[in-house]
């Protein structure tokens, strides 16, 4: 049997005592936690570690003997050394002896009783292994302190190894506290022998930042008040302030503030990673903020700025009447219709015409303005490049109408010969059905409806024109914003402090073993990614090539739903496998939050709002692009029928080896229309382990489908509820058409998990 | 003990691996890769200098071969410091884990270590190289959920690509420890 004794590195040069560690029986090592130097007094040494037993929860005992002869080796020393364990009964007993100039270390560990397995060998081989304790101790490799009982649970089986010696050692700093300056009854020799570790600068700071945190906390907790009354969501302000990119950075920054100042110390290290990355991003931001500033006061430079800015945009207002100049005339070669190209020339230059004489308005504010815009820039470079990008979007507020105002007409004359197309054909937009069906014109009503036709159809390519110019001026000017915004976003999530981290200590970082990361059988609880405010409400598959990868985190919503879903219990029964497997259930749970987080009160009437979701299963999906994520994990679905899927390794859906079996189910065949209660649901198919006879809907369309579905225009949702069902009936908004006869036509939710859509 | 052979690797250059034998649960492998050759080096410096040389006549700024010389001391310091392996270990002891170093040529030294309670088994496994089909050692990890799941391949002398007879050797000890370890760990 090989014994494994673990020796810290600071104590090889110590002088001989006793070695106080634990000893870890099911992995036969001895940590070895400090030295204790002679003389000493056995009741007192027992007192002292039964001190630190009790404080600790670790089990220090007195392991054995060290001996490091600087001299001759004494022979009384030695035979002193084994009457010791006498006195401190161990088993097994660790005799660690180093010769002078320590070129032999000699290591033996002697059980007294005498093995009772017959196959044991009777001398033990002893493997001495070094550690750096201040490393350990500084790397955090350890379990953390503060563990939950299931999770504490789970993983005391399952730690063994290094993770349970960097424990101890972690665990036993009471130990560490006294150096070697105290005056205490024993000497004892450890990493911080020479003295504890620390900093005055630090320890000052964290004194000082005791009352300067609450001072602070409160001053942020006023302006948060103040911000959050009432008078800033009537409709005007909030519009602005919606718009403005810098009322949103500077509420970030005040985020970023109130995390900085509160006085809750953070719980765990991921924790202080990120209050330390606030910390550093707005130091920095601060920092550059304040160069900014010196460079702009300095030498009048604000001057020369205003005095340039007029005649800027004066140049620019020309430079865009030159462009409406040679588009009156014939651009590029092409021909023009000569009276709609003077009306729109006219229309456009009149607006120019307004905005100069703005401009010439403004321009005595003009520096007193810059001077402020300045002065804010002591809040960070963000605020200020923020406030950048707002003056750029006012001064070239022009360009933006121009470009509205194209688009718009290039949008009618879209629509009007796209619909005079179809009468000219003798077909019709059915609005009902949602198609396009055959009609009879009267002779009038077809030649009215072509001559309209060919005139519309001869003034494209004018309208055509400026819209392209328009929008290319538009987009030149978001391409501009967007920089600017990308370098805020820079500064705002750069991780300056893991980064410097990384540089210079580099085992702060380590990682954590595996035994701490959550794995299979309890899955994290579902995380719902809601995407930004401004995918909200966009037609479906903008909002796809928008948001393929979400990042935002919806935590508000995901507290909300675990108490909502905590109160649901799972189902069983209806024709589901009695034991669901882990995807399975945790896509169950999550598309019933799903349900209620689109029916909840709050988001009102039942309008046509796109929400487009990740469902994050395993971690091995966080982040990914839904795409990604719907490819790898589509044929989990709980929505496959059972008969054709889970026949080949019963019922298992967790590993990846299924795309070999299980076909890309075409579930559009079973979800076209919501039967009417009276007709069952097809039997594999209540996922949500709702009462069969629900009329719930869910319509999964496969990632590659050759026709668009028609009912992809999202119907007004009706979705009827069995009443057995209690708790889902109440968030239900309510529904327009009954239980009753058959509906003809197409009602229902379409959900659409993957890839992250979801239309109602 | 110790003893020292030469083997070759797949593109054909030299390699000594070295064995040490510390004790029965422990022993150190080293492989050795072929060392920088001047050829090379004078290649790729005559080229670069050929090209900076090219430019300069064409632009007539004797900047251009400053920043010649500087791109290829910079890119010589990098290559040693990122890229040139000149030395493989791989320490395995028998109840504490197996430890693979790599050290660079400017002395950097790159460790990875895996517990022994991670490690199921270490073989030898085929894979398609480019246009080859090489031998490759790798150590197989545990899957914590699953009892006879592997988690992770981990290929050992990356860099080095030693051929199977070089792989057999280091295969055959290594498997006498494991052999060791799992006889060990069963008996109480």
């Amino acid at each position: 049997m090989v014994l494994k004794a673990f020796f810290p590195t600071c104590c090889v040069s110590a002088d001989s005592g006793l070695l106080v560690g634990r000893w870890v029986p099911e992995q036969s090592s001895a940590v070895v936690l400090a030295v204790l130097h002679f003389p000493f007094i056995p009741i007192q040494v027992k007192q002292l570690l039964a001190q630190v037993r009790q404080a600790s929860q670790v089990g220090v005992a007195v392991l054995g003997t060290w001996c490091h002869c600087r001299q001759e080796p004494e022979e009384s020393l030695g035979r002193f050394l084994e009457s010791l364990g006498a006195v401190f009964p161990h088993e097994p007993w660790l005799r660690l002896c180093r010769e002078r100039r320590g070129t032999f270390w000699s290591c033996e560990a002697t059980r007294r009783q005498a093995p009772t397995a017959p196959g044991a060998p009777g001398e033990d081989q002893v493997m001495l292994i070094f550690y750096d304790q201040r490393q350990v101790l500084l790397s955090q490799l350890h379990l953390p302190t503060v563990l939950s009982d299931r999770q504490a649970g789970a993983t005391t089986a399952s730690t063994g190894g290094l993770a349970a010696v960097f424990d101890t050692v972690a665990r036993s700093e009471v130990l560490f506290r006294s150096d070697r300056f105290d005056e205490g009854p024993v000497r004892l020799s450890h990493w911080q022998s020479e003295g504890v570790e620390a900093s005055i600068l630090a320890e000052l700071a964290k004194r000082a930042s005791g009352p300067i945190c609450l001072l602070l906390a409160s001053l942020l907790s006023l302006v948060s008040a103040v911000s959050a009354c009432r008078v800033f969501k009537l409709w005007p302000l909030s519009f602005l302030g919606s718009k403005l990119s810098t009322c949103e950075q500077l509420r970030h920054r005040l985020e970023q503030l109130t995390l900085i100042c509160s006085t809750r110390k953070a719980e765990n290290p991921a924790q202080l990673m990120r209050k330390a990355n606030t910390v550093a991003s707005v130091l920095l931001d601060v920092a550059l903020g304040l160069m900014l500033l010196s460079w702009l006061h300095g030498r009048s430079r604000i001057g020369h700025l205003a005095d340039a800015l007029v005649p800027v945009a004066d140049h620019v207002a020309e430079e865009l009447q030159h462009l409406l100049q040679w588009l009156m005339g014939a651009p590029a070669g092409l021909k023009m219709n000569r009276a709609l190209d003077q009306v729109l020339g006219r229309f456009f230059l009149y607006h120019i015409h307004l905005w100069i004489s703005y401009i010439h308005l403004m321009s005595p504010f003009v520096e007193h303005i810059l001077w402020h815009v300045g002065l804010s820039a002591c809040l960070g470079l963000t605020v200020a490049l923020s406030l950048l990008s707002d003056i750029i979007a006012l001064l070239t507020f022009h360009i933006y109408c121009f470009y509205v105002y194209g688009a718009r007409l290039y949008c009618l004359k879209i629509h009007g010969l796209s619909s005079l197309w179809r009468l000219f054909r003798g077909k019709k937009w059915n609005v009902l059905r949602q198609r396009v069906d055959s009609c009879s014109y009267d002779l009038d009503q077809l030649f009215i409806g072509t001559l309209l036709f060919t005139i519309l159809l001869f003034l494209l390519p004018t309208t055509a024109l400026y819209y392209l110019v328009f929008t290319l001026l538009r987009l030149l000017v978001v391409a501009v914003q967007g920089l600017i915004h990308l370098l805020v976003d820079l500064i705002n999530s750069l991780p300056l402090y893991s980064l410097g981290l990384r540089l210079c200590r580099p085992y702060r970082l380590a990682d954590k073993p595996t035994a701490l990361q959550p794995r299979g059988a309890h899955l994290p609880p579902p995380q719902l990614w809601l995407p930004p405010q401004a995918l909200l409400g966009r037609p479906v598959p903008q909002a796809v090539l928008w948001g393929a990868h979400l990042p935002l985190e919806a935590e508000r919503g995901q507290a909300g739903l675990r108490e909502l879903l905590a109160c649901l219990a799972p189902p069983h029964g209806h024709g589901q496998p009695s034991a669901l497997p882990g995807w399975h259930q945790l896509s169950w749970r999550v598309s019933r939050a799903l349900w209620t987080l689109l029916c909840a009160p709050e988001h009102g009437r039942p309008c046509y709002h796109t929400l487009g979701l990740e469902v994050i299963g395993t971690e091995h999906m966080w982040g990914w692009p839904a795409r990604l994520a719907a490819l790898r994990h589509w044929h989990c679905l709980p929505w496959d029928p059972p008969p054709t899927c889970c026949g080949h390794h019963g019922g298992e859906h967790s590993s990846p080896r299924c795309p070999e079996h299980c076909p890309m189910p075409t579930l559009r065949t079973q979800v076209q229309r919501v039967r009417p209660p009276q007709q069952p649901q097809v039997e594999g198919w209540s996922p949500w382990g709702l009462p069969s006879g629900s009329a719930l809907a869910v319509g999964v369309e496969g990632p590659s489908q050759d026709e668009p579905p028609s009912p992809r225009h999202p119907p007004a949702p009706s979705a009827e509820q069995h009443p057995a069902s209690g708790g889902l009936k109440q968030s239900l908004t309510p529904v327009p058409s009954g239980p009753g006869p058959s509906l003809p036509e197409p009602h229902g939710v379409y959900l659409r998990m993957f890839p992250g859509e979801v239309a109602l | 003990m110790e003893d020292e052979r030469s083997f070759s690797d797949i593109c054909g250059g030299r390699l000594a691996l070295q064995r040490r034998y510390y004790s029965p649960s422990c022993r150190e492998f080293c492989l050795s890769c072929p060392r920088l050759s001047l050829r090379s080096l004078t290649a790729v410096t005559c080229t670069v200098w050929l090209v900076a040389y090219g430019l300069f006549t064409l632009c007539e700024n004797s900047m251009i071969l400053s920043a010649a010389i500087f791109i290829t001391l910079l890119g010589l310091l990098g290559y040693l410091h990122f890229v040139k392996i000149d030395q493989e270990t791989l320490l395995i002891i028998d109840s504490l884990g197996i430890q693979m170093t790599s050290s660079y040529a400017s002395g950097k030294e790159s460790t990875t270590f895996i517990e022994m309670g991670k490690v199921k088994d270490i073989v030898i496994n085929e894979a398609i190289y480019m246009q080859k089909v090489i031998y490759y050692l790798c150590i197989l990890l545990k899957d914590p959920v699953e009892p006879h799941g592997i988690s992770q391949v981990v290929p050992v002398f990356q860099s080095a690509k030693p051929r199977l007879d070089c792989l057999i050797e280091v295969y055959r000890s290594c498997q006498e420890i494991l052999a060791h370890q799992k006889a060990t760990s069963t008996s109480p």
